[in-house]
């Protein structure tokens, strides 16, 4: 598990990379990772193309980072999932939730 | 003319000093009282014959010896101390003659060193 | 530098040796104790703890190497360096020091070099080691108080998911032992009309969270199944209620499904577990019913959809609920047991009855050799035949010992915007159960309460005819019509007049509902039809089984029941 997370140029658009499981573990560094003292951003994309599990704590986490992001007002987009994290996601009917591309 | 040998290893006694200060003295005066026990209670077992308690106390003498700079007086005991351990008592009546003959000199060095 | 001073017992027979050693000790800033033979040291050591001991080897009383086997024995993990002082200089007995319990020797002559290098070694193992415990200790406090925790968790967990119709006789289920902390719940109630409900939980997180989510879940799920609501308003309310109470990131995936036995029809609402297995044996084909909604407790937004399926089943037919631990499941090379494996299982050709064990047997041996065997939670709910079915429990309400009030009467009217909307039977019922006794009597209660309040609605108040139900078209065209009427119209009303007296025995219960509606040109026949056809259907005509008396008063927009019940009577 590897959690990194870049600022776009303009300090708008904060996009959190995830490697390996994303679960229970990740917990600390996920919220590090979107809970900066240096960026105000208005948009978030989760780029999930090196993810290989996701479980219903990672589920909650993406939640807590809708929530901190303005909850139904929240910009978060999640990209590049698996086929196997999409059908997690699906079946949570997070697309409801999030921009899944 | 010689210089006059000595009993003692200048550099443990002059480390001694240093660490003992003013109980230097007492220091010394334990040593003699326990080195005066310790000969005679090897006379009496050189004497019965009891190859075993000259060993352990040999042991000890070498080990207090040893912490005074007294290597020579050591090296004696350690050579009783042997004789103990391999049960032949022969060579040990002369033998512990020159360990007290040795202390003889070595505490005459040490008192000397006390002052007044 | 004075934080740093230890506390060294110094251990010797030889006074001169002794006396040198406690002043090199003393020089670098130790504080020491001395004892002249191993009896003596031992006395110290219990007296004044040192955290260091010297001991010479060979002393009269007890020599070193028994004093140090009884500090080690004594002290048992807690760390004390014991350093043995000796003149000995041959291998074997200096390997004797080490076997009785020394860490190190230091050989005569003395060295105040070497003396003072030990001595910081062993202080900074000594600091090492009581971090090292410190932390081991506060680890171990930690989790004790984990334990606790999760133990208190588990029995609330285990109070509230329990008084459910589990020995139900068409349902089978597996529950791990370790279900409170995956997380997983089932709940199973009936409906006073008879229908049983059955919910499958897998709360995020587990342990506490799970139990304070279990919580409000199994008293909104049983509170509102025993007032007879209907599935879509429960799963509305139990979403609602989570989400109120559960912190965000906590959330439960659960399905809810509602097996009619009566009409052999399923409602099954999935948000968030995988897809529900529907079993038609007949057919040989299975349905899956897959999750179309957030799981309970993420938002309460539009976003979370109630609605749930409706599917048919007959006699035999089952489905299967499950969390994700079946899939999840992996055996010895890191496999997951998937939802292939699974359905393939389904799909052979066995007896329906044995799928069940199938499914259990294949997953406990896919995961043989693995540590987690039982991590699984499956349930299958058979739809049987309303006479076969049994709730296999007695959870019968007891008598209330309780006295409620004995003699009243209430006039209740919904005017048309609650008729378009609102459900009054719930409110209705809940108020009849608080009437002693009457709980054991629900489904009588329930099963009048609905069939007049139809019968007044749709007869009356939006006037359709009951025998356009008699072909397939007819019937969705019946229901289209009734929620066209009720959008309609705009001046009716639906009123409840309930009267009740009681005594010790029993009690009698009087329901009149009158609606707006003109009523018919003549009163109906009350005999049961043969196969239906007749201007109620069955609806009034079951009553009249129930009821002491059913009378329809006319011009027919009246109806009255009469309703006896008695104490010693209770119907199961």
């Amino acid at each position: 598990m590897a959690i990194n997370s870049t600022l776009s140029d303009d300090g708008k658009e904060l996009t959190i990379h995830i490697d390996g499981r994303f679960d229970f573990s990740c917990h600390q560094d996920f919220r590090s990772a979107y809970q900066r003292d240096d960026a105000d951003p208005s948009h978030y994309r989760i780029d999930l193309k090196g993810a290989v599990y996701l479980d219903s704590s990672a589920l909650g986490m993406l939640l807590l980072l809708r929530d901190y992001a303005g909850g139904d007002e929240a910009n978060v987009k999640i990209l590049n999932p698996s086929e196997d994290v999409r059908k997690i996601l699906r079946i949570s009917n997070f697309q409801r939730l999030f921009t899944i591309q | 003319m010689t210089e006059p040998v000595s009993h003692l290893d200048q550099a443990v006694i002059a480390e001694l000093q240093g660490i003992m200060g003013d109980s230097f003295g007492l220091l010394v005066d334990t040593f003699r009282q326990d080195s005066l026990g310790r000969i005679e209670s090897l006379r009496q077992h050189v004497a019965g014959g009891a190859a075993e308690d000259v060993r352990q106390v040999a042991h000890s003498f070498k080990g207090s010896a040893a912490n005074l700079g007294a290597l020579q007086l050591a090296s004696l005991c350690q050579s009783l101390e042997a004789m103990g351990k391999s049960a032949d008592l022969a060579d040990a009546p002369v033998r512990l003659q020159h360990v007290e003959t040795e202390f003889t000199y070595v505490i005459a060095e040490l008192e000397a060193l006390l002052p007044g | 530098m004075q934080d740093d001073s230890l506390t060294i017992l110094i251990a010797d027979d030889s006074n001169t040796d002794r006396l040198l050693l406690e002043a090199f000790v003393r020089k670098l800033g130790h504080r020491t104790i001395t004892a002249v033979d191993g009896v003596e040291a031992i006395e110290c050591f219990h007296r004044q703890q040192p955290d260091i001991v010297l001991l010479d080897a060979l002393m009269p009383r007890m020599n070193g190497f028994e004093v140090a086997a009884q500090i080690r024995r004594e002290v048992g993990d807690t760390f004390i360096p014991i350093i043995f002082l000796t003149a000995l200089t041959e291998a074997d007995s200096l390997a004797q020091c080490l076997e009785a319990g020394g860490d190190d020797f230091l050989t005569k002559p003395y060295n105040s070099v070497i003396l003072k290098a030990k001595i910081n070694a062993f202080r900074r193992m000594l600091k090492m080691h009581g971090t090292l415990q410190e932390q081991r200790d506060e680890i171990a406090r930690y989790n004790e108080h984990l334990l606790r925790e999760q133990d208190l968790a588990k029995r609330i967990f285990d109070k509230v998911a329990r008084p459910g119709y589990f020995k139900a006789n068409n349902l089978r289920f597996s529950m791990s032992p370790m279900a409170m902390f995956n997380g997983d719940i089932l709940l199973v109630a009936l409906q006073p009309s008879g229908n049983l409900l059955a919910l499958l939980g897998d709360f995020t997180g587990h342990g506490l969270a799970a139990a304070v989510g279990a919580m409000p879940l199994a008293q909104t799920f049983y509170g509102m199944a025993e007032k007879g609501f209907a599935l879509k308003d429960m799963v509305r309310e139990l979403n609602a209620k989570l989400y109120e109470v559960l912190p965000t990131g906590v959330f439960c995936c659960a399905c809810l499904v509602e097996l009619d036995f009566e009409h052999h029809t399923l409602q099954a609402w999935n948000g968030g577990l995988p897809d529900l297995f529907l079993v038609h044996g007949r057919e040989q084909r299975i349905e899956r019913i897959p999750s179309k909604s957030l799981p309970l407790g993420v938002s309460s937004s539009d976003a979370f959809d109630p609605a749930p399926g409706m599917y048919e089943m007959e006699p035999d037919d089952r489905v299967f609920l499950r969390s994700d631990g079946i899939h999840e499941t992996v055996n010895a090379a890191g496999d997951m047991f998937g939802e292939d494996r699974l359905e393939a299982i389904l799909h052979r050709d066995i007896p329906m009855a044995a799928m069940f064990d199938a499914v259990m047997q294949a997953v406990n041996a896919f995961a043989e050799g693995t540590e987690r065997t039982d991590d699984v939670s499956l349930v299958e709910l058979v739809m049987v035949p309303k006479q076969a079915f049994q709730t296999g429990s007695d959870v019968v309400p007891l008598v209330r010992e309780l006295q409620g009030p004995v003699d009243w009467a209430l006039d209740y009217e919904l005017r048309m915007d609650s008729i378009r909307s609102f459900n009054p039977l719930p409110l209705m019922l809940h108020i009849l159960l608080e009437v002693p006794g009457l709980r054991g009597h629900a489904g009588d209660i329930y099963t009048i309460l609905s069939e007049l309040y139809a019968n007044a609605v749709e007869h009356g108040v939006a006037g359709l005819d009951s025998s356009m139900k008699e072909t397939h078209e007819g019937f969705v065209g019946y229901y289209l019509q009734k929620e066209q009427r009720l959008r309609e119209l705009a001046d009716a009303w639906v009123r409840f007049h309930i009267e009740y007296r009681g005594d010790d025995n029993g009690g009698c219960l009087r329901i009149v509902v009158e609606d707006s509606g003109k009523g018919f040109k003549e009163v109906p026949d009350m005999t049961m039809p043969e196969s239906g056809g007749q201007f109620s259907g069955r609806g009034l005509p079951l009553l009249k089984t129930l009821c002491r008396s059913l009378t329809v008063l006319s011009p027919g927009n009246r109806v009255e029941a009469v309703y006896d019940w008695q104490y010693k009577q209770s119907r199961a």
